[in-house]
């Protein structure tokens, strides 16, 4: 089988809903999933695997020594990978017919993201702490990774889903369907990427930079930064750039997890 | 109107699906909850002042005086109180005509739980850390924080979610999805064990409370009480103690979910 009829199968092509995968990981990641199937990995195990990898990665994000700072990014580079080659692997196992699919591989891989940048940020703060002995630095990582963690959001799943269970027939209701359409944002994003709208495609690339994927690829850049560039001074406080970096996005985590319980709260009140 | 009527009003009664709030809280809450009644305050800004409640404690938690430590206990004390006060408040409105019933409320009640106990074991932590030295307790309190958010169910609510958004008739037609959402409604089965469960049932919903919700922040206003007039050993204090034990439950009962959820959502095609 070539290359090309490996992506058909595997890939999500037309159904892609990151830019930066679209046009970066997906290039990459297919090698590793052709090299999965032949040493016959199920997806479960690349999932288990990528969690390996963003656990081990947080313990390397917490020390500053040029080894640590060298290996975090690594596997933090493998736990994104593998992300993908996990839902390659399935969509390959289940082209082929040797997977039936379930929901099973989906939460494991949801899963599995919510042990991952969430913690990588507060393995950050941990580190600069241990660096410049600033406490504020650990409530910063950890104010960043509870921020990341989207509770307003899987609380509002949560929320909607105990709904359904009381009372099925509420999923006529518009206004419930309003609130799951707005939580399987999918189509909304694969919408985003195909839009002809050049605005439509710098929000979502806006967004993805400064959340999810941008996150990820911005701890692995400011700890390989920190490799090369020594801390310096501002307003005579010693920094470095991860610092600079958890001063830069915990606020903006903190006003998106705002925004975003303003939102359920103003969508909730519509439903009985 | 009489006492027993606000609570006839109020109250969860034979709805109630916790022991702990059946036998103490309640019969605490009540108290508060007509005094706010009297001032004109809302279920929703009864919610609010125990988030500030909640988000106040951390400041002293991370604290070893014995002022910070009661304080601490006493802040976490009033937002569990107003945790019960804004139910009851809301369920006045509701059945007195004042307001409409949405899921408004709920979702930020809900919304307050994920930012209260979990937070308060961290910033628990770092007063350990500060008064022994120890870097472990500071991670520890980071894993027990996570625990005890619950993230293998709440991700599983968002997987059903997403699941019923692409394909609404599923909750009718989809025997295995019936089944989950089935299983997902709890509260009928506490209310069930509550009020007319055995002893052994009984027994075992108290054991489960205790451990796990509310019993934690119960426990966790103990400790804090016992922390402030108690010095403690020289190498380690009763937090402590609370801190290994609660992390190491919160991380095998995270660890049992997860694989629960695995297995449930692996017959949802």
């Amino acid at each position: 089988m070539i290359i090309s009829e490996y992506r058909q199968l595997c890939q999500k092509n037309e159904q892609e809903n990151y830019l930066v995968d679209k046009y970066i990981m997906r290039k990459i990641s297919i090698y590793f999933t052709i090299l999965f199937i032949k040493l016959r990995f199920p997806a479960n195990l690349a999932t288990f695997l990528s969690l390996l990898a963003s656990l081990g990665s947080c313990y390397f994000l917490l020390q500053n020594t040029p080894t640590a700072m060298v290996l975090g990014p690594a596997l933090i580079f493998t736990y994104y990978m593998l992300d993908h080659v996990d839902g390659e692997l399935a969509r390959f196992y289940i082209k082929q017919g040797r997977q039936q699919p379930s929901l099973q591989g989906q939460y494991f891989d949801v899963l599995i993201h919510k042990y991952s940048t969430n913690l990588m940020l507060f393995s950050l703060g941990v580190s600069v702490y241990k660096l410049f002995n600033y406490r504020f630095a650990v409530i910063l990582g950890f104010a960043a990774c509870i921020c990341f963690s989207a509770f307003p959001n899987l609380l509002a799943a949560q929320v909607i889903v105990q709904k359904l269970a009381q009372q099925k027939e509420a999923v006529e209701d518009e206004a419930v369907q309003d609130v799951l359409n707005l939580l399987e944002k999918k189509q909304e994003q694969i919408k985003k990427i195909n839009s002809t709208n050049p605005l439509d495609r710098l929000k979502k690339i806006i967004t993805e930079l400064l959340f999810f994927p941008g996150a990820l690829i911005s701890i692995m850049l400011v700890t390989l930064s920190d490799l090369v560039i020594s801390p310096f001074t501002i307003l005579n406080y010693s920094v470095n750039i991860r610092l600079l970096f958890l001063l830069a996005v915990t606020p903006i985590y903190l006003a998106n997890a705002l925004r975003q319980a303003l939102k359920w709260l103003h969508k909730f009140q519509q439903i009985a | 109107m009489s006492l027993d009527s606000y609570r006839q009003l109020c109250q969860k009664n034979n709805e109630e699906n916790y022991l702990l709030d059946k036998l103490i809280f309640r019969k605490m809450s009540i108290f508060v909850t007509i005094l706010f009644l009297k001032l004109g305050i809302t279920a929703n800004q009864a919610t609010f002042l125990s988030l500030i409640a909640s988000l106040a404690s951390l400041y002293f938690l991370t604290l070893n005086s014995r002022t910070a430590l009661i304080t601490a206990a006493s802040l976490i004390f009033t937002y569990y109180i107003l945790d019960h006060v804004d139910g009851e408040l809301a369920r006045y409105a509701i059945k007195t005509g004042q307001s409409k019933p949405n899921l408004k409320g709920h979702y930020f009640d809900v919304l307050i739980h994920r930012y209260s106990s979990n937070l308060m074991v961290f910033f628990m932590s770092l007063s350990i850390y500060k008064q022994y030295g120890y870097s472990w307790a500071v991670l520890l309190g980071f894993i027990g924080c996570i625990g005890i958010s619950s993230f293998p169910n709440v991700v599983a609510a968002q997987i059903i979610a997403g699941k019923i958004a692409r394909d609404k008739e599923a909750v009718f037609t989809d025997p295995a999805l019936v089944k989950v959402l089935a299983e997902l409604e709890k509260k009928q089965l506490q209310i069930q064990a509550v009020h007319h469960g055995s002893l052994f049932d009984r027994l075992l919903k108290l054991l489960i409370e205790s451990l796990f919700f509310p019993g934690h922040i119960i426990l966790l206003v103990l400790t804090l009480l016992i922390d402030a007039f108690w010095p403690g050993f020289p190498a380690f204090n009763l937090r402590c103690v609370f801190l290994v034990v609660f992390t190491l439950l919160y991380t095998v009962k995270t660890i049992m979910q997860s694989i629960l959820w695995l297995i449930k959502l692996k017959q949802i095609a």
